[in-house]
């Protein structure tokens, strides 16, 4: 979208109905008696940046990408009008946010991590419920691992984010050069993998955990204390009729497991075991058992 | 629906030690093997395996060496010359006799794949009912309890029999009598704890067949034989047979 300076003329001035602006907002328009024009929201807000940082609410950001998109003559230009004035009420201001609400909502809707390119959350979380459900209906195995990875916090504390994302795409290219063209990567967050796992018992997928440690260990990294991934296995046991979220539950305790023993390691998970009461062989079938059985 | 791969899998057990669970499951898959079928058999026994024993093989390796080491199970699977191939397990390894839950589904999970090449698959479980038995007993199928008319057998038989029909919801069991006199007592035997299963659990066994007393049982166990191979016209032989079919014949 672009904002146009004609366009925001015309816009700012007709009322609308709604509030979408923040209280932040609202205070820095409040500063003068009048609305503020757009020249002096600009002059107060020179560090955008800093200001979008302060507010993660959604509003703030409509005047954001407004600012941003500006270019510096435009944004000189604006400097200089008073004549264009910011109605707080005003439409333009609604449709900014509308468009930038319609905005996050697609991005919700991708299926694509936009650092690495491996498949999100909400990929994952769907396509695990159908292999669970396949497995329910099939009785082949699959298996779920979670892979995170061990000291990625001091990485990025000590080089930054811009240093810890390049390495987390590293290590995404690793991961995907070593699974296997059945097993579906996704990227669960943060420096978290998940890999579902088709057709795959605990024990094959034991196999592949260990291929993707290893490599994950050789990446080469200037850290003093290496960078290694920690593994949680678990196998969905249609019988204990598991949920999707438990299914992970398991799979994420084994991946606790792992770090909690000392890193760098595989560890699994079985399925909670039902506890049923049984009673022990009581006196009278004991008698039945042992009453002479010979009629003959 | 069941996977299409999936093969007989059944599971022995007696509760009580030392009623021939190992010499049955020995010369029930000779039979099998003998009617053509591809058969496997696991020693289950993780604790005191002696299937390797009674068939006079040396294993290199057994399942204790997949479970801890770096062998495949393909790498463990030998052929006997009873005619049917055999997983064997280490005796005297503490850790295999009490092995964790999760290191049991383990061996589950790598088991599986391999059982896809075979038509029958017999476990040689444990006596007892540590949880490394139960499980493989769960594992199968088709469960056979083998107990003759010995009062420690019949209690020991009717505990495992209650506790996997209790714990897990099993209820089709097959019964095997060893060593009876004739067919009439093992008949005798069998109805006996039929009627107290019925009574107590509301469960009816299957009656799978018996092995008569006979010498030669003992002997061939000390020669290292397999009887159905040495003598397969004794009677003996003709009853493991007849179990094998019964097996075969079992529908759930």
């Amino acid at each position: 979208m672009s904002a146009s300076k004609p366009k925001l003329h015309r816009d700012v001035t007709s009322a609308g109905q709604s509030n979408p602006v923040t209280p932040e907002l609202q205070a820095s328009m409040s500063n003068t008696q009048h609305p503020p024009t757009i020249g002096q929201i600009l002059k107060n807000h020179s560090t955008i940046s800093a200001w979008l940082n302060l507010n993660k609410a959604q509003k703030p950001e409509v005047f954001i990408l407004l600012a941003d998109r500006l270019s510096d003559a435009e944004r000189d230009a604006l400097l200089q009008t008073t004549d264009i004035v910011i109605d707080i009420h005003g439409d333009l201001i609604k449709r900014l946010a509308e468009v930038e609400n319609e905005n996050k909502h697609l991005r919700s809707l991708s299926l694509i991590d936009a650092l690495t390119g491996l498949y999100n959350y909400r990929f994952f979380s769907k396509q695990l419920e159908i292999e669970m459900a396949r497995t329910r209906r099939t009785l082949h195995p699959c298996s779920l691992m979670m892979i995170d990875l061990d000291n990625f916090k001091l990485l990025n504390d000590t080089y930054g984010h811009v240093e810890g994302n390049k390495f987390l795409v590293k290590v995404t290219e690793t991961l995907s050069q070593k699974v296997r063209p059945t097993d579906i990567l996704c990227r669960y967050g943060g420096d978290e993998f998940a890999v579902i796992m088709p057709e795959t018992g605990l024990f094959d997928a034991m196999h592949i955990g260990q291929r993707l440690r290893e490599s994950v260990s050789r990446i080469p990294w200037k850290l003093d204390h290496p960078v290694s991934a920690s593994i949680g296995l678990a196998e969905y046991d249609p019988s204990t009729e598991q949920g999707v979220s438990e299914f992970m539950d398991m799979a994420d305790r084994a991946l606790y497991k792992a770090k909690k023993s000392g890193k760098n390691k595989i560890c699994f998970e079985a399925p909670p075991q039902k506890t049923v009461e049984t009673e022990p062989v009581s006196q009278m079938e004991r008698e039945a058992l042992l009453k002479p059985n010979s009629k003959s | 629906m069941t996977a299409p791969e999936t093969p007989e899998i059944a599971a022995i057990a007696s509760g009580k030690g030392g009623v021939g669970k190992t010499f049955i499951t020995a010369n029930v898959a000779a039979s099998f093997a003998r009617d053509g079928k591809r058969v496997l058999v696991v020693d289950c026994d993780l604790g005191l395996a002696n299937m390797d024993v009674l068939l006079a093989v040396n294993p290199k390796f057994t399942l204790q060496d997949v479970v801890f080491g770096d062998q495949t199970v393909r790498d463990v699977i030998i052929s006997t010359k009873a005619g049917f191939d055999l997983i064997p397990a280490s005796s005297g390894v503490k850790e295999m006799a009490q092995l964790f839950y999760e290191k049991i589904q383990l061996i589950k999970s790598m088991l599986r794949p391999i059982f896809a090449e075979y038509d029958q698959v017999l476990f040689d479980t444990g006596a007892g009912i540590s949880e490394v038995v139960l499980q493989f007993n769960l594992f199968a199928a088709k469960n056979i309890i083998v107990l003759n008319k010995e009062p420690t057998s019949l209690t020991d038989a009717y505990a495992v029999i209650k506790l996997m029909h209790q714990r897990f919801g099993r209820h089709a069991f097959g019964i095997i009598v060893n060593p009876a006199k004739d067919e009439k007592e093992a008949g005798r035997t069998f109805d006996h704890m039929n009627a107290v299963c019925r009574e107590f659990l509301g469960l009816s066994l299957n009656y799978l067949g018996y092995v008569v007393h006979d010498d030669a049982v003992p002997r061939s166990i000390l020669n290292r034989e397999i009887l159905v191979h040495a003598s397969p016209k004794s009677r003996v032989a003709i009853n493991c047979s007849s179990i094998a079919r019964a097996i075969s014949g079992w529908v759930l």
